[in-house]
This record gives structure tokens, C-alpha cells and sequence, in this order.
């Protein structure tokens, strides 16, 4: 039935397609037809011509409105109506060039910093990782209440046992990440190995790219089988592809290779270039396997149907039932936290890139008012060509759609505009970002981010249309009785949104004075060391053709380096430590500390950050040692490691006693003794308190990558070529990765923060400058529309002061309107910040007493102009005008 | 805004369209209509107003519209005449399909008046 209805509409349908022309006329004749017959008709009855032919007009429901209704039925019709408008709209904008350039970059500008910012966003936050179901995948923690620790991990046995407890969770795996030393393949290198306990890949959900991932028969079994990361394989095999069941040698031991990852597989760190079970390590390499070694870290996935809710109440129950099932080992273990891995990866940075996106949107709304105001303004002087329209029968929908058309396609041509900037701006705040963000190597301009700048474009037109449209539109009443070129109310119109736009801006610089204390506060924090006249060299020692005893080898290296070094004149001491202070991820392989004072395997373990040392750098540090001996070289055999402890540390593990000469057992170790107490220092960054440290001899764990710190009499630049030759000196093939003073190693430890507070400062002073010609552009229309009135008054001899006192009374009435609505709107919103501030609050006075100020200082100028104007109108000239 | 957005709403009411009761009924009654005899739009709007007695509170002009779904339809099909006073015109004539439309649509017009008649005829106790 119902193809046959569409047979029959065939013939109409078409025409309506092909022939629109046509189809138009066809409405036209049968439309005047009409009219003509009703006339007859009504002169019939009696009426004279005129009256007969307006009668007709009259039952009709008139002559235009009827075509346009009659049009309206037609499928394309929408299409060719937006087709015309769109055209029109483009004589428009070439008609008045000034005007659109000044539009089309507003919105640009706009577009291309929102879509920048959004492409980072998308990049860090939105994308999803590249595991299956990746929502589903969280991280587990244990947690102490009585030692304050919130990320405690797993050891094998618990691993283990929480596999087969778990209900809301399944598939629980475990990790930890170790530097090894890669031999027999030309050159040693270093690189991070994964040693995993329990299904990782199956955790993951991902697969091997060639080979096969590792599966609990590995572990089962204890085969010497490894999988490599697509980087190693590329670096150090050429892309091989008969790598499978090669032998490699890593960390001293061999491993068959039987798989290489995907690139994108980055866990448990984003370096981690090998992963083996943890069943075929020898005893004890990593400690005891019992169960308060807890070192690895756990990931497990929600079971179907389980909520992270649930797999939490879990979890805390779970923990709950092993303290006290193992009283003795579990004191205070009692608690465990649930976290989604995606916010283990970006949950420093998450709330910061989404205020960035919120401060975006806020100059958007801002140019949204100046467009808007604009818009207003050219609708005014538009007022007689609409009222015209309407006279001569348009509907009113039918000119509102003309006017967002308009609006539209100015939109459009800024928003592709903007999307092209955007891509210039996306790797200005790359280079910016200096990769301190997570997963910045996946920002790209993909499909996701094109078409959030066009839409964002479509919605910001339609935004800043809407208004002067409706207000644009004259009431058929009305019609051309309004006079040329004025306009009623529109006025208030313009005022408000220059107050919006201004308390939007005051936000803005708040947030952005805040920032800005907040990094001046965080340059001012002590770090513990003197950063002063002080270089640090970052050396990854050339074993090429290394045979033996590598460990051995390391130490020797290290030692011939210092020594030459420190013989240098202008150099005051010189020292080396594994991973330099406030560099990220400093904070070396958490180690357990057996504080029981005899050096047994029982007892409470103990976490500190784990600094690996040469004695000579907690002098070129200048970090002050606070009681007891320096760290020595040498140590008899057989005897306890001698170590150093913060007083952070001391603190924490011997409340109340005295440190000095207790007895521990180190993790990689045997036992070791605390021969001194040095100062606190900001290992982990300037935000953060001073962690517990435990500084040991490098001679326990000598490592392929050190940094040597030298403290210089002079300038320690001056001493960069010496040093480069003293290295050269022992091996000419010894290269040297960076030198740098620990001064910008300082500033390099906040530059995340320096980037945001950069980010908020440069949308601060755009808010600033927008506001300001918002302002500006409504005043100066403003003293335009008032030219006659001014003229009068200045005719009846007002003053020039007087003159200017009017005019930027009446701006800065809306501005201080605007200031104060906008710090009461911050007073509120700030908070947001949170996270990104350290030593500052959320409402601190003097910010919020300074950024209003700035603002108000800018309008001023910004309503002295227009101003200055208004006293220059000639009184004759003013008058004549009208 | 608000004021402004009505009175739209408001003149665009009065334009042309018909009140909602009709709205629903127009295509029916035109069918029935053009199903007499062939017409061209104005003696379909003068018999629409005869055969209802002026009941409809719709505009002459909302016809056309109509008609124009009804063809889009394939329910009527136009053709420009001569008209009885000479001058051409545009002439509806009803589809197969639209007879068939005519006839399903009454009886479901019926269907639903006489129901509706039933309710209105029991007598409050």
C-alpha cells in the first residue's frame, strides 16, 4: 500500500526536486489565480475594486505567508532556503570586509584555543587506554592506618591468596618494575624489567603482537621465558622477526624470548621494556618470598556485573579477615583502596586540564559577548532593511533563520579557521607542556577533535546569533513606523552582557593571580640542598666490550670519574647518586626495613625512599649532616652495610630512640646499621614533604646510569668543558647524556606547575584584553548614538570635565558591576583549583584584592577613550547630523 | 526575550494555519471534496466554507499547503485547465490511492464521531 503512495508521488516529488522553479512558480500563479477569483467574487457582492481585492488578501491569510506555507511542504525546500540565505550571508560579509575580519578572527582565535586544548584533553584523558574494556581495569591497594600509607603493596603470597578470595574482582595480577643491565648483545645497556606474578596479560586483556604473552604455566613452571617490548625488539634486534626463542642475557641471567608486546602496552611503567615471571628469580633476589615483602603492585579487573562500589567494600573486608588471620605480620594492614587504573595514570593532571578546558570556554562565552555586541550594534544600523522585509510580508521565523544563517557562516569560516590554528597551537603548548603530562605522546588532531571544533563553532554562532537576532526582529506593528537606525532597549542588552563578559574575565585573572602565587611560593620552598653553583652530570657508563664482572667494573668507573673530577681545579666536591632530587619518578625502588634492632626476618617492614650514593655527595650537596658519622667508603666483610638516615626517617622509625647504631636488614642486602642522620631533602618534588630516605653506598646496587653532582668554587658553567674532557680522559668513547646546574634541575622540577600557571596567565590576559574591547566597542557606540545629546550639552556649556566624567561614569558603573558579581562568582568557583595549588589558598586576599584591581585599572583606560571622544564632538556638527 | 519569542509564536499562529480540530480533519474533508469532482484551489476553499457552513475558523490560503502535502502524498495529482472564466488554473483530481485513503480515513472518521457521539449521549445518573 504504502509503495504506492510514494509511485504516486513520484511525478510531484520530482518536480519538486528538479524543477523548484518551477514548483515555486506553479504556487505563485495558483496563489494570484485565487486572489483574483475572490476579488470577482467580492465585487459580485458588491464591494468596489480596492476594498474587493483587500478583502481577498484578507481571507486568504495573506499572499506572501501562504506561498511560503505552501513552500514549506516541499522536502528540500529547508535546503534551498538555507542555500539562499547562506549566499546572501556571504555578499554580506564581502559587502562589509572590516566587520567580518574582526568577527571571523574573534571566533578564530576562540575556536583554535579551544580546540588545542581539547586535543590534549581528548589525547591524556579521554581516549581510552589500550586494554581491554580499560574502565574495568583498577589498581589495588593495601592500606596501614596506624603507618599512614594509602598505596601499600602485595607480596607473592598475597597475590595469590586475593585471586582466590576475591568475588568482585577477578583475574588479580602483580608487578613490579627493576633496572637491569642488558649484556651480550654489543654494548650493555639499561632497561626497565617487569617481574610479574599471577596472569598480567590475561589482567590486561591484550595479546602479543608476535609470539605469545606470558601465562601462568610460565610461572608455574618457572621458565626462564620472557616477553620484550616493541621498542627493544626495534632498538636492539632490528625488528627480527626471528627473535622468538632467541636467549637473552638480562640482570645476569638468561631469558627466551617468546613474544614482543604492542608499543602502546606501557605497564607497569611506561619504559618497561621486559617482562618475566617472578617464580624463576633466585631466592631472595628480591627479598624473602613471605608475606610482608609487599613490593608488587596489583591490578585486577571488576568482575562482570561487580561495581567499583562493591569490588571496594570487598576488598576492605578481604584485608580486614587476613589481619586477623595473621596477627603477627598484618598490624595495622587492616584496609584496602580500589582505583580505576585510567586515574592512576592521569590523576595528577586530570582536574587541571579540565579547569584549562573550563577557562577556555569561559574567553569563548567572553567573545561570545563582544561577537554578540557587535551583532547588536549592526542590527541597529540593519533595522530599516528588516523592518522593510516584514512590511513587505516575511515571516518572522523566516527572518530569524536569515539572521542565525548569517551569524552561521561567519561562525564556520572562524571555526575552520580556528581548527587549522589549532594545530599550530597544540604543538606551541607541546613544547610548552615540556612532557610534563601523561600520555602526551598520543595528542594528535584526529577525527574526535575536528568535529569538536566544528561543533563548538555551530554552537558559539548560534550563541552569539540568537540574541541580536531576536532583538533585530521588528514587530509587524511596528513595522516601518520606527525610524531610521535607532533602536529601542537594546541597550540594557549590550550593558549586561559587558558586565557578564567583565565577571567573567575577573575570574579568570583571579584564577590566574592564584596560579601565580602559587609558583612564586612553590620557587620559594628550601629543597634541603644548596642549588647553588652546583652541576649535575648525567653519565650512562660505556661498557662496550665489557666482560666479567660488570658490578665490579661500575664501581671502578664511577670512582676513576670522581676522582677526576674532584682533582679539577674550581671544583669544590663532587658526588654521585642514582636519581638526582625533585626529578619525577625520583623516588628509586621502595625497600623494607626490618626495625625489630636485631636484624631478624621477623618484624614490622618498614618503606623508604632508597638513595644510592657515593659518600662525597652529601657534602657537594651541602645537605647538613645532622649527628653521627659520614657515610664511609669501605666497610669490613662480613659486617653490617653502613647507611645514613633523614631525620624524616629517623623520625618515623625510631620515635623516641636514638637511630644511630641500630641494627636493620635491607631488602637487596644482608643487615645494615645506621651510622649518621642527615637533613630532610625534597626527594620527590618541592610539593611534596620530605619523604623518609635511606642513603646507602652505591657499591650495594652499582648502576649503569648515575648522576655526578659537582660543587664549583665559580661559575660552574665555565667548568662544563673540563669536565667533558676529564670523562673523555678515561674512556674517549664515554659519552656523556646532560649537563646541567642543579638550579635548573630545580626549575625543571616544576615546570608542570610553570606550564598551568603559564596556560592560566596567557587566557587571563585574553579575558583581560576582550573584556577591555567589550567595553571599549559598547561605550564608543555608546557616545556614537549620543553625539546629539552631547552636542546639545557641550552647546549649553558643559565642560570638558564634565563630558568625560558622564561618559566613563556610565562604563565603569557596569565594569564595578561586573567586578564585583565576578569575585563573588571566584569566591566560589575557585576552589577548583584545589589540587593545582600547594601553599596557596583558594581565597587568598591579596589575589583577590590585586586581579580586580588590574581589571578595573584596564576598563579604565578601555572607557577613557570613548571618552575622550565624546569631548571632541563638535556641538554644530553633532546637530546637524541628525 | 520572552516577550519577544511570543509574539512570534503569536503571529505565526495567525497566519494561516488552521486550529488544531481541523488540522487533523482538512485532508479528509479535501479529499472528500476533489473526490466529487476535479477543482482548482479557490472553488475547493468555497466549497470547503459552503459545505461546513463557515464553521471552520481557518483562512482561505490554508489550502494550499494542504494540497500540496496531499500531492507529495500521491493521494491527488494537479494539472493546469482552462478555467471557466478562461483563465488557467490548477486543477486536483484524486488518486486511486487517495480514493483509497478517502474511503479507509471516513470509515475510521465514523468509527471514532460515533464513538465519541455514544459517549456524549450517556446521561448523567
Amino acid at each position: 500500500m504504502e509503495w504506492r503512495h510514494w509511485v504516486y508521488g513520484i511525478r510531484a516529488r520530482l518536480r519538486a526536486i528538479l524543477g523548484t522553479k518551477r514548483a515555486d512558480q506553479d504556487i505563485d500563479d495558483e496563489i494570484s489565480f485565487h486572489v483574483a477569483m475572490q476579488t470577482r467574487e467580492n465585487q459580485r457582492r458588491g464591494m468596489d475594486e480596492v476594498d474587493a481585492r483587500r478583502s481577498a488578501r484578507l481571507t486568504l491569510g495573506g499572499i506572501e505567508q501562504t506561498k511560503e506555507a505552501s513552500r514549506d511542504v516541499h522536502p528540500l525546500h529547508g535546503v534551498q532556503t538555507f542555500a539562499r540565505d547562506l549566499r546572501y550571508a556571504v555578499r554580506l560579509i564581502r559587502r562589509s570586509p572590516g566587520f567580518s575580519v574582526v568577527m571571523v578572527l574573534t571566533v578564530a582565535l576562540g575556536i583554535g584555543a579551544n580546540t588545542a586544548i581539547f586535543s590534549i584533553v581528548n589525547a591524556v584523558l579521554l581516549r581510552p587506554l589500550p586494554y581491554a574494556e580499560p574502565a574495568r581495569l583498577v589498581r589495588v591497594y593495601l592500606a596501614n592506618r596506624a603507618q599512614d600509607i594509602t598505596d601499600g603493596r602485595f607480596s607473592v603470597p598475597e597475590v595469590d591468596d586475593w585471586q582466590a578470595r576475591s568475588r568482585a574482582l577477578t583475574s588479580f595480577s602483580g608487578a613490579i618494575s627493576i633496572p637491569m643491565i642488558l649484556t651480550g648483545q654489543g654494548e650493555p645497556t639499561e632497561h626497565q624489567v617487569a617481574i610479574v606474578v599471577g596472569d598480567l596479560f590475561a589482567t590486561l586483556g591484550v595479546r602479543a603482537r608476535i609470539g605469545r604473552a606470558l601465562t601462568l604455566e610460565d610461572e608455574r613452571q618457572a621458565l626462564r621465558n620472557a616477553v620484550i617490548s616493541e621498542r627493544l625488539w626495534t632498538t636492539r634486534f632490528a625488528r627480527d622477526p626471528a627473535i622468538l626463542g632467541r636467549t637473552i642475557v638480562m640482570g645476569a641471567m638468561p631469558y627466551t624470548i617468546v613474544g614482543v608486546m604492542p608499543a602502546d602496552v606501557r605497564y607497569p611503567e611506561s619504559a618497561t621494556d621486559l617482562w618475566s615471571p617472578e617464580s624463576i628469580l633466585p631466592d631472595e633476589s628480591l627479598g624473602p618470598r613471605v608475606r610482608s615483602q609487599r613490593q608488587f603492585e596489583a591490578l585486577a579487573r571488576l568482575a562482570p556485573g561487580a561495581t567499583l562500589e562493591q569490588a571496594q567494600n570487598e576488598v576492605n573486608s578481604t584485608a580486614a579477615q587476613f589481619a586477623s588471620e595473621f596477627a603477627g605480620t598484618y598490624k595495622g594492614w587492616s584496609a584496602a583502596r580500589v582505583i580505576p587504573v585510567r586515574d592512576t595514570i592521569v590523576g595528577g593532571v586530570d582536574t587541571a586540564l579540565m579547569v584549562v578546558l573550563a577557562v577556555v570556554g569561559v574567553i569563548m562565552l567572553i567573545a561570545c559577548a563582544n561577537l554578540a555586541n557587535m551583532l547588536l550594534a549592526r542590527g541597529t544600523s540593519r533595522a530599516h532593511e528588516l523592518a522593510t522585509r516584514v512590511a513587505l510580508g516575511a515571516g518572522r521565523a523566516r527572518i530569524l533563520r536569515q539572521l542565525l544563517t548569517e551569524s552561521l557562516a561567519l561562525g564556520l569560516l572562524g571555526g575552520v579557521l580556528g581548527i587549522a590554528l589549532s594545530t599550530w597551537g597544540m604543538r606551541t603548548l607541546l613544547a610548552l607542556s615540556a612532557d610534563t603530562l601523561p600520555r602526551i605522546e598520543e595528542v594528535r588532531v584526529d577525527r574526535a577533535v575536528i568535529a569538536f571544533g566544528l561543533l563548538l563553532a555551530i554552537a558559539t554562532s548560534l550563541l552569539f546569533g540568537i540574541l541580536p537576532a531576536l532583538r533585530s526582529l521588528p514587530t509587524p506593528q511596528e513595522g516601518l513606523r520606527r525610524g531610521r537606525g535607532t533602536i529601542g532597549g537594546s541597550g540594557r542588552l549590550r550593558g549586561a552582557l559587558v558586565v557578564a563578559q567583565v565577571a567573567l574575565a575577573v575570574i579568570l585573572v583571579i584564577a590566574a593571580g592564584l596560579m601565580g602565587r602559587n609558583l612564586l611560593q612553590l620557587r620559594s620552598v628550601q629543597p634541603g640542598f644548596d642549588p647553588e653553583r652546583t652541576l649535575a652530570v648525567t653519565i650512562q657508563y660505556n661498557l662496550a666490550g665489557a666482560t666479567g664482572d660488570i658490578g665490579q667494573l661500575l664501581v671502578q668507573r664511577r670512582e676513576q670519574i670522581l676522582q677526576r673530577i674532584a682533582a679539577l681545579p674550581g671544583v669544590v666536591a663532587a658526588g654521585s647518586i642514582t636519581r638526582l632530587p625533585l626529578e619525577s619518578a625520583c623516588s628509586d625502588t621502595l625497600i623494607f626495613l626490618r626495625a625489630d634492632g636485631t636484624g631478624s626476618r621477623d618484624g614490622t617492614a618498614l618503606r623508604a625512599v632508597n638513595c644510592l650514593i657515593s659518600p662525597g655527595y652529601i657534602t657537594a650537596m651541602r645537605i647538613p649532616l645532622v649527628r653521627g658519622e659520614p657515610l664511609p667508603e669501605r666497610w669490613p666483610d662480613g659486617a653490617p652495610y653502613p647507611f645514613l638516615v633523614s631525620e624524616a626517617a629517623a623520625r618515623r622509625f625510631w620515635p623516641g630512640q636514638d637511630p644511630i647504631g641500630q641494627i636493620v636488614r635491607a631488602n637487596y642486602g644482608g643487615r645494615a646499621t645506621v651510622v649518621g642522620i642527615v637533613g630532610d631533602v625534597r626527594q620527590n618534588g618541592l610539593a611534596k614533604e620530605a619523604p623518609a630516605i635511606v642513603y646507602f653506598n652505591q657499591r650495594t646496587a652499582p648502576r649503569i646510569v648515575t648522576n655526578i653532582v659537582v660543587r664549583t668554587a665559580g661559575d660552574p658553567m665555565l667548568l662544563t668543558e673540563s669536565i667533558r674532557a676529564a670523562v673523555r680522559g678515561i674512556d674517549p668513547d664515554q659519552p656523556i647524556r646532560s649537563i646541567s646546574t642543579l638550579r635548573d634541575v630545580l626549575s625543571e622540577s616544576i615546570a608542570r606547575d610553570r606550564f598551568f600557571t603559564l596556560l592560566f596567565a596567557l587566557f587571563g590576559a585574553v579575558a583581560l584584553v576582550l573584556a577591555a574591547v567589550g567595553v571599549y566597542g559598547v561605550l564608543a557606540y555608546s557616545v556614537g548614538q549620543r553625539a546629539r545629546e552631547i552636542g546639545v550639552r557641550i552647546a549649553l556649556g558643559a565642560q570638558v570635565g564634565d563630558v568625560l566624567q558622564m561618559v566613563v561614569r556610565e562604563g565603569m558603573a557596569l565594569v564595578v558591576a561586573g567586578v564585583v558579581v565576578g569575585a563573588i562568582v571566584a569566591l566560589a568557583v575557585t576552589r577548583a583549583l584545589g589540587t593545582l595549588l600547594h601553599d596557596v589558598s583558594t581565597r587568598d586576599p591579596l589575589t583577590f584584592l590585586v586581579a580586580p584591581g588590574v581589571l578595573l585599572m584596564v576598563a579604565l583606560l578601555a572607557c577613557y577613550l570613548p571618552a575622550r571622544r565624546a569631548t571632541r564632538v563638535e556641538a554644530v556638527t553633532a546637530l546637524r547630523s541628525e | 526575550m520572552v516577550s519577544v519569542t511570543e509574539g512570534m509564536r503569536g503571529t505565526e499562529t495567525a497566519m494561516s494555519k488552521p486550529t488544531d480540530l481541523v488540522q487533523g480533519t482538512l485532508d479528509l474533508l479535501l479529499l472528500k471534496i476533489i473526490a466529487l469532482e476535479p477543482l482548482h484551489g479557490w472553488a475547493i476553499s468555497q466549497r470547503l466554507k459552503q459545505v461546513s457552513n463557515d464553521q471552520l475558523q481557518a483562512s482561505d490560503g490554508s489550502v494550499y499547503p494542504a494540497l500540496q502535502k496531499l500531492e507529495l502524498a500521491g493521494w491527488i495529482r494537479s494539472e493546469w485547465k482552462t478555467s471557466e472564466l478562461g483563465r488557467r488554473a490548477k486543477f486536483y483530481a484524486l488518486t486511486p490511492a487517495g480514493r483509497r485513503r478517502l474511503t479507509q480515513e471516513s470509515e475510521e472518521w465514523q468509527r471514532l464521531s460515533s464513538a465519541v457521539s455514544r459517549v456524549l449521549r450517556i446521561k448523567e445518573a
